[in-house]
Formats: structure tokens, sequence, C-alpha cells
């Protein structure tokens, strides 16, 4: 028996050589961004391989000269935290009905918040132009905000939903024979344990946000609108050519802020759920 | 404290009977010891005296009063339960306050009602050398785990 077994260090330098692959093979495209944003227009597209790229700052300064890409990104932001909250606000109720409280047609109704996710947004596409043209929001990050808020407000309830259904019943009886009502539960005890939850379901959110396309191209159709995702598809069309260098370093910026968040939230997305609440 | 009677109580769900036909007269400062095997129905009994489950029939009374229809957080039960239940965000110390907050006690009294309740878990020094300790600290039972749970209910 003895020779089978096995140094815990080696099964641990294995599972470092499959993460760190994984990991690589995530990042290349990413870095392959930055390279080509950093470098001149004329070595991107050549037939030539190039050994020794050059460095250059050309599409750095377009991005922030030529094009208010600070402009697009406040935009950007702002929609999309505007929509996280809006979010937050109005799921975290929902999924504490959906979870706790017994009533006729609840899990219908959890089903059909689930199911607004399935349809393809393009069959609502003219309709929702329409609503916000009539209603003056075009061109605006007002319609941008509620718009994200809409395409994420059911799964960001189902996501807090699931978390609320893991906290032990015994934890919200003990708080009710101390004395607290509904609300006070919600607001001492559960949003305070799945907190980790909500910040994961807000950040799902948010990635959904930047990366939507459809809606925000047909609401933003001049530039006091753009966002990232739209300004983006905007440099493919200029008057000379396609600039390749500019697009992949503001597909990098898009990246930036996200990566940024996940990193420091990078705790509470890992965290244990109930962290040891009940014993026994 | 109070006399608690419970008559005719049963507890259905479904097909599936929790409780059958209980009735127990418990007088003012009696102490009652409910045994039996597992699944009898011992914890669902309880539930239904803190209010926390509606009996499906019979009537609960507490100091000659019905209290059927009231709400558990107005009940002024104490009930430590079987996996105990602290609340996990909170230190030991803010687990005991909790019901004193709740039930809106003046804060001054909060900080000896908190220790007098330790003390009477023989906890005291935990609660009062660590205000901070929390449960979610240790993922294994210790045994202040099922003291603090049985102080917060002291009051
Ligand atoms: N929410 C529920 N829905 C359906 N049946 C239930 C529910 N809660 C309890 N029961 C059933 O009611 C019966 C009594 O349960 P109860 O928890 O009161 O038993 P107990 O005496 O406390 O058991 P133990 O010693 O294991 O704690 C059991 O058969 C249980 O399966
Ligand atoms: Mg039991």
């Amino acid at each position: 028996m003895a020779s089978q077994r096995r140094k815990k260090n080696e099964s641990h330098l294995f599972r470092y050589i499959i993460l760190g692959a994984w990991a690589l093979f995530c990042l290349v495209p990413v870095l392959w961004f930055l390279s080509i944003g950093l470098r001149p227009r004329t070595e991107i597209i050549t037939q030539q391989p190039i050994y020794w790229p050059h460095f250059s700052l050309d599409a750095w300064h377009m991005v922030w000269t030529d094009w208010p890409m600070g402009y697009y990104l406040r935009n950007s932001v702002v929609s999309i935290i505007g929509s996280v909250v809006i979010d937050l606000v109005l799921a975290i109720p929902a999924a504490y009905s959906l979870a706790r409280y017994t009533y006729r047609g609840r899990e219908d109704i959890g089903f059909y918040i689930l199911s607004t996710r399935m349809m393809a947004p393009a069959i609502v596409a003219i309709p929702i132009f329409f609503l916000f043209k009539n209603m003056d929001l075009l061109d605006t990050v007002w319609a941008l905000m509620i718009i994200y808020a809409a395409i994420n407000l059911s799964l960001i309830t189902w996501i807090i939903r699931s978390y609320m259904l893991d906290i032990p019943k015994e934890l919200e009886d003990a708080a009710r024979t101390d004395g607290a009502s509904d609300l006070r539960i919600l607001w001492e005890i559960i949003i305070p344990v799945i907190l980790p939850g909500i910040i994961t379901a807000g950040v799902i959110g948010a990635i959904f946000a930047i990366n939507e396309f459809l809606f925000t191209l047909l609401i933003a159709s001049t530039k006091s609108a753009y966002t990232m995702s739209v300004a983006l598809a905007n440099f493919t069309g200029g008057s000379d050519g396609v600039i390749y260098n500019a697009i992949a370093l503001v597909a990098f910026i898009a990246f930036v802020p996200v990566f940024l968040v996940v990193v420091a939230i990078q705790k509470h997305l890992s965290r244990g759920l109930t962290m040891g609440a009940v014993k026994g | 404290m109070a006399q608690i009677e419970l008559v005719g109580i049963q507890k259905k769900w479904g097909a599936v009977w929790g409780v059958r036909d209980v009735n127990i007269d418990i007088s003012d400062e009696e102490f009652i010891v409910f045994l039996g095997p597992s699944g009898c129905g011992k914890t669902t009994t309880m539930r239904m005296i803190a209010g926390l489950e509606d009996p499906s029939e019979g009537e609960i009374r507490v100091g000659g009063e019905r209290m059927n229809d009231i709400d558990a957080r107005d009940r002024d039960a104490a009930m430590v339960f079987q996996g105990y239940a602290l609340y996990p965000n909170m230190s030991i110390y803010e687990n005991i306050r909790f019901p004193l907050r709740m039930r809106k006690v003046p804060k001054a009294e909060h900080d000896t009602l908190v220790r007098r309740a330790a003390d009477l878990v023989e906890m005291g020094i935990i609660s009062i050398v660590n205000p901070q300790l929390c449960p979610a600290v240790s993922d294994k039972e210790l045994p202040w785990h099922g003291r603090s749970c049985a102080a917060r209910k002291c009051f």
C-alpha cells in the first residue's frame, strides 16, 4: 500500500499546472488586445510576421482625444450602477417573498419572472424603441438604466432567492420569537447574512449590462448616450478604414472596470454562505 | 412566566400528522419535560406554543388568554432552538442584545441586562472580555454556542 500513497504536494503541483494553464488560456486574448492596442497601426495588418513589435501610444491618444471615450465610459458606469441599484431594491423584497411566504400562485409568479429571461430580446426591440420614444427618453442614460434593470431583474431575483432559500428557517423563527417584524428580519438578518450573494448577483448583473448591445444601440442613437459597447462598434466604420489598434485598446479599457470590480469583491464572491449559522 | 394550557391541540400537514390531540396544563413556574421518540411531535408542540406554527385544531392559552391568533413576535415566548440559530452576522454580545432592541427596551439598560443574562448561563467572561466575538468564528460546536443562545432568552 505504501508505494501507492502520494505526497500531498504532488497533487497540489498538478492542480497548479491545470489552473495555471486555464488562467493563461483566459488571459491571452486580453493581453493580445492590449498588445494590439499599443502598437502602431501599420504593424497590425501586414503580411510579414513581426518579431520585434514597436510600441506606440497612437491609439491611446486617439481614443482619449479624438473620441470622448471618457464620456462613454462614464455613460456605461452610470447606467450600469444605476440599473444594479434599481434591481437590488426591487429584487430583494421580491426574492424574500418568493422564498419565504406561501401564497397561491407563488411558483407560477416565480416562474413567470424567470421566463421573461427566456424570450429572444429582439422580439420586443421595436415596441421598446417606441415606448422610450414616447417617453422622450431616447438618447439618455436614464433609458439605458431602465433597460438594463429590466433585462437583469429576473436573473438577480432568482439568484438572491436561491441564497435566501439556503438560510435555515430556524434563524428567522428565532428572530420572530425575539420580537422582530418581517422587515426587521429582512434588514437585520437576511440581508447581512446573504450579503456575499447579493454582491455576486449585482456583479453578474453589471457584467450582463456592460455587454448589452442590442438595446443600447437602439436607444443610444447619438453620441450623448453611447456606452463602451456601442462606441466600440462604431469605430469599425471610419473614413480611413478600420482602426484596429484603437478598437483593441477600447475593448481593453472596457474590460478594466469589470476586472477591478471582480478583484475588489473577490473575497465576497467565494465566501461561505451561512458561515456556520446553525450547528447540531 | 405564566400558566400555559393546551386544549385538544392537533397539527396536520395534509395527511401527515405532526401532533395528535395534546392536552396539557402547565402551571406557573412549573418545570416540564417533553420526552419521546424522534418525530413524535415535541418540537412541533413547542413551535405552536411559541406561535411559529398554527395548530390545525385546539386552543392555546397563556395565563388564561387565547393565543391562537397572536403573532409569534407578540407572544413573548422564549425558545431555544435545536440548531441554536445564532445570528451569524452579529457578535455574541449583539446576539444576546437582539431581543432587547426588538422589544424597544431603553438603550441605557441593555448592557446591564446582557451581562446579567450572560452571567445566568455562566458565560459572562466570554461576552464581556470579547464583545466582538462572533458565532461565525468557528464551524465547530463550542460550549458557548448553546449558552449564548440560551442567554438570548433570559430576559
Ligand atoms: N413542516 C412540516 N411539514 C410536514 N411534516 C412535518 C413538518 N414538520 C414536522 N413534520 C412531521 O411532524 C412530525 C413531528 O415532528 P417534530 O419535529 O415535532 O418531532 P420531534 O419530536 O421534535 O422529533 P426529534 O426528536 O427528532 O426532534 C414528524 O413526523 C415530522 O416528519
Ligand atoms: Mg425536535
